[in-house]
């Protein structure tokens, strides 16, 4: 074989060789969707959810059939109708547009959580991997305490302190929920940043004199960028599951329709006579922390296969 | 590995102090000073603590307010209040409670075991349970019981635990007019009344770690199942039944022992939630009613015995998979 023969093609030279698709672009669109469909229906069934919920908890006030927080006691323990998708509750307040007010705060205090606690991680992980002794020392302290706080609890007091204070309590639980996550998230985004640093090219970019803020901008971040859309992905549910606890015991958002507080104190003993103020609060938790476990499942295959079944 | 020991207990007692500090900034400067319209000065946070640990009617005598913070130590500056605290925790005395005047210890004394015992068996109930069952999923990979067991694994992890107790205790009550039995009382007074009250929460706590387990049981096998070695030990003519037992599950239960201190805030946060839902006399039931009532000294002590035990646990679990495997300790 001579030399002419294998060399190496430029960039258009091979883009060119790549037929085109000449369908239009919605239907390439819809037949990458169905494949997607067919080879992870759970991922695609999750991914769905997931669109819904963010589609309702994003236009919540235009989607709300009812004021969620108006209370009509005439109309209490209505069944469901087409009036009342699920009902009303035990103070005649719509049940259907409670949920909608709840997907508000979970996609909130989920997405509050996951940026928040993924900017930190992701600064703190990948300066862990490359910053010196002293430094490493310091992390392994802040992580080690880091993951040693009860986290439920310190979300009950830091809620407690805001409704006290008249702070917001959504805030207080973003920030709070935030602090206990990142530490655990930092401890992996480091590991996987001293993995990507102990790769060659990162051994190029240095030895021709990259500095490390670049090098860490640039090839580090890149490289574990697939992990920390995952594991934001994976985490954000956990979130929206702690924002429930905390308003099921009582502490939650005063006020505020939440998830977790629509089947807890006074309307535990209205069950009897509107039983989808139990049923429905419950589902739409269960079903959105499961729509986007799955999501989160064939992301990672996508993105990161090497990391396939490792929860 | 003493070496490795000495470190990994340094850098706990390091840590546990740096709990300590954070609990203290939240309690005595980060909430006093949103409580107070966001003072700068000490002495103003001081007095808006009292408005939570003075009883209505005592608020408008500033003798009665001044008593109630003097005996809680609540009237020193803040760094005296933190070394008066850490001095007397030091000596094992973990302060008393504002409200009610009883000593920390003495209802740890009766609530920690309690919060103890539902903690630790619900994790040996889930454990139990839920490794085998992973590892059942494992090897009958892509049949019927693996879709059926990963199936409610799935479910468990993302319906609340708290919601299925509220579930099980309407639809008990409805359909067989049957109600969790709360008249608590201590395994060494009642062992029989005791389990009767007890042994749901403890199932409803185990639900969760038990869906951990399952998942990540099922994908440690799975791994193990393609090696070398289980490959050797077939063909060398070992019975199946052997084969997963004694060589794959003894290896894929090592990556499982790390989920232990994963799964420790989980327990505590499901002791949080149903020593509440079932009045059970615990630590959680304990630190949620002082949270309502702003008890510092019972906040504070509480939040710090339960990062001990997590804290504790991480490290028992970093020795226990430095001593299993031993590249862990030169890293």
């Amino acid at each position: 074989m001579s030399e002419q023969e294998t060399a190496p093609l430029t960039e258009e030279e091979f883009y060119e060789l790549i037929p085109e698709d000449s369908r239009p672009w919605i239907q390439q669109k819809l037949s990458g969707m169905g494949r997607f469909a067919v080879r992870r229906p759970l991922g695609f069934f999750g991914g769905v959810i997931v669109v819904i919920f963010l589609t309702i908890a994003v236009f919540s006030p235009w989607l709300v059939p009812f004021d969620p927080y108006k209370q009509s006691l005439g109309d209490r323990f209505l069944s469901p109708s087409w009036t009342h998708l699920v009902g009303t509750d035990y103070v005649g307040r719509d049940i259907a547009s409670r949920l909608i007010y709840g997907a508000r705060l979970s996609l909130f205090v989920g997405m509050g959580t996951v940026l928040l606690s993924g900017v930190a991680g992701t600064v703190m992980g990948i300066m862990w991997a490359y910053l010196g002794k002293t430094f490493d020392s310091f992390m392994s302290m802040m992580v080690t305490a880091g993951l040693a706080l009860p986290d439920l609890v310190l979300l009950i007091i830091a809620a407690q302190i805001a409704r006290q204070a008249g702070v917001s309590e959504i805030i207080a639980i973003v920030v709070t929920l935030s602090f206990t996550r990142m530490w655990g998230v930092t401890r992996i985004y480091r590991s996987a940043a001293l993995e990507v640093r102990s790769r060659p090219f990162v051994e190029a970019a240095e030895s021709y004199g990259a500095n490390s803020v670049r090098v860490m901008s640039r090839h580090v971040l890149p490289n574990i960028l697939p992990l920390i859309i995952v594991s934001s992905t994976l985490a954000l549910p956990n979130a929206i599951l702690a924002e429930a606890a905390l308003s099921f015991l009582g502490f939650g958002p005063a006020g505020e329709p939440s998830w977790g507080q629509m089947f807890a104190g006074e309307a535990r003993e209205y069950f009897r006579r509107q039983i989808w103020m139990l049923w429905a609060p419950g589902l739409a938790i269960g079903l959105t922390v499961m729509g986007f476990n799955f999501w989160g499942d064939a992301m990672r295959d996508l993105l990161d296969p090497r990391l396939r079944g490792t929860t | 590995m003493t070496a490795y020991i000495v470190r990994r207990a340094i850098l706990t007692l390091i840590s546990i102090w740096m709990v300590t500090v954070l609990i203290f900034l939240l309690l005595h400067v980060i909430g006093p000073f949103f409580i107070s319209d966001r003072s700068l000065d000490p002495n103003d946070w001081t007095e808006s603590i009292s408005y939570f640990l003075v009883p209505e009617e005592q608020l408008a005598d500033p003798e009665m307010v001044r008593q109630t913070l003097a005996r809680a130590g609540l009237d020193k500056p803040i760094l005296e209040r933190y070394l008066s605290w850490a001095g007397n925790l030091l000596q094992g005395d973990l302060g008393s409670s504002v409200l009610s005047e009883r000593p920390v210890w003495d209802e740890l004394k009766w609530r920690l075991p309690v919060s103890v015992e539902l903690g630790l068996i619900a994790l040996v109930l889930s454990a139990v349970t839920a490794v085998p069952l992973g590892a059942l999923t494992a090897v009958k990979q892509d049949t019927s019981v693996d879709y059926t067991v990963r199936g409610y694994a799935i479910a468990l992890s993302a319906f609340p635990n708290f919601w299925i107790a509220t579930l099980v205790v309407e639809y008990a009550s409805k359909w067989w007019r049957w109600a969790p039995d709360i008249r608590f009382e201590h395994l060494w007074v009642d062992p029989v009344q005791h389990f009767s009250v007890m042994w749901l929460p403890v199932v409803l706590i185990a639900l969760t770690p038990g869906s951990v387990f399952v998942r990540y049981m099922r994908a440690t096998m799975l791994e193990v199942l393609r090696q070398d070695y289980i490959r050797t030990a077939r063909s060398k003519g070992v019975v199946e039944r052997m084969v997963i037992i004694r060589h794959a599950m003894r290896n894929a239960m090592i990556p499982v022992v790390t989920l232990f201190g994963l799964v420790v805030p989980i327990l505590i946060a499901g002791n949080v939630i149903f020593e509440r839902f079932f009045t059970l006399p615990g630590m959680g039931k304990y630190i949620v009613d002082a949270v309502g009532d702003f008890d510092i000294p019972v906040i504070q002590s509480v939040v710090l015995v339960f990062a001990l035990i997590i804290s504790i646990t991480n490290f028992l679990v970093d020795l226990s998979y430095a001593w299993i495997d031993p590249r862990i300790r030169y890293s």
